[in-house]
């Protein structure tokens, strides 16, 4: 296939708090390629921002990798000293947030802060020329009126236009891979589209590979190329988008998908949300999970190839023939 | 042009003018209301009331008490604040020879104070947990408990008297600074120094920060550029608040070191129960506790692009 631009290999973590340990990823194994769209489905406390915050080296300090490597052009990222990390974040790596609104300083101009980007990325140059080249680039993200919107401060953008010009920041460095942390769940459902469109345009024509963070599998549909479902810190599904779509093999991707309001009938789902500060054993999903045995309990099942997809689940045969809802 | 800085501004300078001439209306209460006839502390207690009486129509003391306050009011326009009792000199006179010591001295102290305290208590907060953390947050603890008397004492005794370094007190060269400056300094960094690090702390978690680190830039940039600007608001305000502890450091501080400056003029004023200066120098400190409040509000929309437009904020207290 197409060449490795970042690997995963059995990444465990864990966040350390007053009140104790908890575990966060579990043994993650992953691969992104050059050039593709990328979703990582989960929901809350299926460690997808934490991996995420680690893909870009921006981890909260609570977190602790216990073990693990991530790969990123030949070298561990996990081991990168501070200068390298800042060669890492200068040219390489860029990073979207969630809440466009605390994305940017709201004591700086917009220009000032696309500038300032341009600047890190290694572009000289006067202010003027650095001023035509951040326009541009918001020309890029498709706002309207560049150089209004330099001058403004980010209070005086609406959201859409603060995610828009956090895109441009994102893209000022040319980067080789860009990781955005459910980029529109802040925003309006219109709103939200248009980013997406925006963000499939740049990996499209600049050629960013993209990693997208969402809990929505709808939204992974309309964006990616690859899936890859999370659940208690665990991977436990990978796969092309239209088929993990098409045909969930694991039963909490199954939920998921049942889970999408398709218009009046909706399947009742379980939807309790399980405590992960109990480190256990097995499967994470086992709690939930309609199939589960006494092994899904007791032994963690790895990802396994089936059908060109990776599938962590004791019971592929029972799940194949679609014979229940989860 | 966007004319509500100026609506702003204005705002506050009329609020200044009121809260001045409360402060005047209070103090001429003060002086006249409480307990005594203030013509028989200015006549002494031996005098006849004959000589009591004089005095009364001398000061207009023998008029309504309303009449008195509006004279007392256009006086006060007028900058006419009296006679000092000791001196004989216009209190003016005596304000206007003392003030530009204590405006020096203060404001070198206060310079000294947010020099120190916002670089700390930024830095503090970037490593939140670390021994140079607990080192800070134990000179704040330490810096608000020490009576200012006692830390200039301390000092003089070690600086001054020990070691030759410096001069005991009084006015003179740069190095007369060093010693009062420092005092006063202290007790007010203390607390700039914990909000410094408590807003940087908040503003450490802000996505824009992290936004900040994914750029490339620097840790130095980082804390500079973003986390202590957007610290400073907070910082500003609590700067603001600082002032009334500066005034009354500089009370202690100037009569422990001998500086001629209104602080000292007003601790001496009092023991020589020389009313109209007392009136005079309190007048004069409310005024500038004003104008720097002022200053203060100004600085805030300087700083934050926010209020310029009327958005409210959420980091003011």
């Amino acid at each position: 296939m197409q060449e490795k631009i970042l690997e995963v290999r059995s990444l465990t973590a864990k966040y350390v708090t007053r009140k104790g340990e908890v575990p966060a990823l579990r043994n993650i194994d992953l691969e992104i390629y050059a050039g593709e769209r990328v979703a990582i489905v989960g929901e809350s406390g299926s460690g997808k921002t934490t991996l995420a915050s680690i893909l870009t080296r921006l981890e909260p300090s609570n977190l602790v990798i216990e073990e693990g490597e991530v790969i990123f052009g030949g070298r561990n990222i996990l081991e990168a000293v501070e200068e390298d990390l800042r060669e890492f974040r200068k040219k390489e790596v860029s990073v979207i947030f969630q809440n466009p609104s605390e994305s940017l300083d709201p004591l700086y101009k917009v220009g000032t802060q696309v500038i300032e980007a341009l600047r890190a990325a290694g572009l000289n140059g006067g202010r003027k020329e650095l001023r035509r080249v951040a326009e541009d680039l918001l020309r890029k993200v498709n706002l309207p009126n560049p150089s209004r919107i330099f001058e403004s401060y980010p209070h005086e953008l609406s959201g859409g236009q603060k995610q828009r010009v956090a895109i441009a920041i994102a893209i000022a460095k040319n980067p080789k891979l860009l990781v955005a942390d459910e980029p529109t769940t802040a925003l309006d459902v219109s709103v939200q589209t248009k980013i997406l469109e925006l963000l499939v345009k740049i990996n499209e024509e600049l050629g960013v590979t993209e990693v997208l963070i969402t809990h929505d599998i709808g939204i992974a549909h309309d964006f990616a190329e690859r899936i890859i479902v999370m659940y208690g810190g665990k991977v436990v599904e990978v796969g092309r988008t239209e088929e993990v779509v098409a045909d969930p093999l694991h039963p909490y991707t199954k939920h998921l998908i049942n889970s999408l309001p398709r218009g009046g009938d909706l399947p009742p789902g379980d939807s309790r949300v399980v405590d992960f500060r109990i480190p256990r054993d097995g499967c994470p999903f086992a709690p939930r999970c309609p199939l589960a045995s006494e092994a899904c309990r007791k032994v963690e099942p790895k990802l396994t190839a089936i059908d060109g997809r990776l599938v962590a689940c004791h019971n592929l045969r029972a799940v194949k023939p679609q014979s229940f809802e989860v | 042009m966007n004319l509500k800085p100026l609506f702003f501004i204005g705002k506050r300078l009329a609020s200044m003018a009121l809260i001045v001439v409360g402060v005047v209306i209070i103090l001429f209460f003060l002086l006249h209301l409480a307990p005594g006839n203030p013509a028989q502390i200015l006549a002494g207690f031996q005098a006849t009331p004959e000589v009591v009486h004089q005095i009364e129509v001398k000061y207009g003391l023998d008029k309504p008490l309303y009449v008195q306050l509006m004279t007392y009011l256009t006086n006060m326009i007028r900058l006419d604040l009296g006679t000092s009792i000791m001196s004989q000199r216009p209190v003016t006179d005596e304000i206007m020879a003392r003030l530009p010591n204590s405006l020096m001295l203060a404001t070198v102290a206060i310079v000294e104070a947010i020099a120190i305290s916002l670089p700390l208590g930024v830095l503090a907060a970037a490593k939140a947990g670390s021994r140079f953390d607990a080192a800070v947050t134990a000179f704040t603890s330490i810096g608000v408990a020490l009576p200012t008397f006692w830390t200039g004492l301390m000092l003089m005794l070690l600086f001054a008297v020990e070691l030759h370094l410096l001069p005991a007190g009084g006015i003179g060269g740069p190095q007369n600074f060093i010693l009062p400056s420092i005092t006063m300094a202290v007790p007010i960094s203390a607390p700039i120094i914990r909000v410094t690090r408590n807003a940087a702390l908040e503003v450490l978690e802000k996505p824009f920060v992290k936004l900040a680190i994914a750029k490339g830039l620097s840790m130095r940039e980082v804390l500079m550029k973003h986390v202590l600007k957007n610290a400073l608001i907070p910082a500003v305000t609590l700067i603001g608040l600082q002032f009334g502890v500066l005034i009354r450091s500089a009370v202690i501080t100037e009569t422990v070191f001998a500086w001629p400056g209104i602080g000292k003029l007003l601790v001496d004023s009092i023991f020589a129960r020389d009313y109209p200066l007392v009136q005079g120098t309190v007048f004069v400190i409310a005024i500038i506790y004003v104008a720097i409040n002022l200053a203060l509000d100004v600085a805030y929309v300087v700083i934050d692009p926010r209020l310029r437009s009327g958005v409210s904020t959420e980091w003011r207290f």
